[in-house]
């Protein structure tokens, strides 16, 4: 993101409702029911209605993996993973919270563990996927964030490299403020329903999401360069 | 309220979520100060950019992968399906027999091992005598809650009958899928699954019961823990 969208929002005033999140709930009640005829369906032995329901939520959570991992490949994994778990619970679930939500949970929790499990051995491995897009770079084997989120996002798209670069801030990250981060901003989600997927207080979630705004915009807008582009308002 | 104060409601803010009192008072602090009204501005700009990141669309083949796995699956559990229905059994079985001797008077033998012969045949037999078996344990188990009726508080007793009622549905439901699709892995998984929490909560709440009889105040916390897991059937993990 770069100094110029920043400031094209500094006339903006009070809080706007927020307007729908393209790739995000649109009409939550709706969408709930519709994955709950779809389960109903894949309880009934309808074997489609599983493939429908990847179909619906497979391009949010493989965001959510993307973002949380900055690795294409282990993103991948972790998707097949995720919903061949999903699969194997859906007898024990029973509808209380959104299927969304349920699946969210499952997906953001299975990736804060295989972050935790693989730092060690990520500071010693170098990614061939880095190797790629970044070969004359630093010789370290442990891929900084923006080299990671190099290859792991397609460089052509909208929005171009500002929101490369806001890619890589958020792959900057820690991780539990990220998860929250990713859900609020990006997902759309609500304070309350993050808590219950991340298992934290309400306040937890409103903390980490707002410390991973300040740090974002510290990222991105630098105060050496706030000045001078406010003073070209 | 110190600068500070007011700048970590600022997402608060930008997110629309603060009382009127308290947004009236950040309104009158951002008419007087620049910086504040700097960081909403770059805050409503990372949430804006964040917004309008763009979908990332797995390949096709993480679903062909997946769909793969399942039809494998699949095939391996139609195989292993007599073995874990006959487990469920001897489990549901082994359960009801150490409670009744626990707790109820003797009573004459029950016809579970004509039911256990039956499993040898099919897939539908195995699973119609598994429910049977689940019955008379449900059966038995109610009747001695229903024996010790006003035992618990009725606020922790109505919780746990609302949970009951839930998990009977999801049992009537099951029925009707495996109704329609007698063959579905899922549906007989989903049946099993419903009779084995309806089991557990029964279980538990008779040894609650006991426990508060007792005046074991820690064991009975125990046991309403385990009966708020058996109740969270959200929980995946």
């Amino acid at each position: 993101m770069g100094t110029s969208s920043i400031v094209a929002s500094v006339n903006e005033s009070g809080p706007s409702p927020s307007p729908p999140y393209e790739h995000a709930p649109t009409d939550a009640g709706e969408r709930r029911a519709e994955d709950d005829r779809l389960v109903a369906r894949l309880r009934g032995g309808d074997p489609d209605a599983f493939e429908t329901l990847y179909r619906r939520h497979a391009s949010s959570i493989f965001g959510l993996l993307l973002r949380m991992l900055q690795n294409r490949a282990d993103a991948e994994d972790l998707l097949q993973e995720i919903f061949l778990q999903a699969h194997d619970k859906l007898p024990s679930f029973e509808g209380r919270s959104a299927f969304g939500t349920w699946l969210y949970r499952l997906g953001v929790n299975r990736c804060l563990d295989h972050l935790r499990s693989r730092s060690a051995k990520e500071q010693a491995r170098t990614d061939p996927l880095t190797l790629i897009s970044s070969s004359s770079s630093s010789s370290s084997s442990s891929p900084s964030p923006s080299r990671t989120a190099a290859a792991a996002f397609p460089t052509t798209r909208p929005g171009g490299t500002r929101s490369l670069e806001l890619e890589r801030a958020i792959g900057e990250l820690p991780p539990s403020s990220r998860a929250a981060f990713l859900l609020k901003d990006v997902e759309g989600y609500e304070h309350k329903e993050i808590s219950e997927m991340l298992g934290i207080a309400v306040g937890t979630s409103k903390s980490l999401v707002h410390r991973a705004r300040m740090q974002l915009r510290e990222r991105l807008n630098p105060p050496s360069a706030r000045g001078k582009t406010r003073g070209k308002r | 309220m110190s600068p500070d104060s007011f700048a970590d409601r600022m997402s608060d803010y930008i997110d629309g979520v603060l009382s009127a009192a308290e947004r009236e008072k950040l309104d009158a602090h951002l008419a007087e100060c620049s910086d504040c009204r700097a960081l909403v501005s770059d805050l409503r700009s990372v949430r804006r950019e964040a917004r309008s990141l763009p979908p990332l669309e797995p390949p096709e083949q993480v679903w062909h992968s997946i769909a793969a796995r399942i039809r494998t699956r699949h095939g391996s559990a139609a195989r292993r399906s007599r073995f874990h229905t006959g487990l469920a059994v001897a489990a549901a079985l082994v359960l009801s027999v150490s409670l009744w001797i626990a707790i109820a008077p003797p009573e004459p033998d029950r016809p579970y091992t004509e039911g256990q012969e039956a499993l040898a045949d099919m897939v539908t037999e195995e699973l119609r005598a598994a429910e049977a078996h689940y019955q008379n344990a449900i059966t038995g188990l109610e009747q001695i809650i229903a024996e010790n009726q006003g035992s618990l508080p009725s606020e922790l007793n109505q919780t746990i009958m609302e949970s009951l009622d839930l998990i009977t549905r999801t049992i009537d439901e099951s029925r009707n899928a495996m109704a329609t699709n007698p063959d579905s892995s899922v549906a007989q998984e989903s049946l099993l699954e419903a009779f084995r929490r309806k089991v557990t909560l029964l279980r538990n709440t008779i040894l609650l019961i006991n426990e508060v009889r007792k005046g074991e105040g820690e064991n009975a916390l125990n046991l309403i823990d385990e009966i708020r897991e058996t109740d969270d059937p959200s929980n995946p993990i």
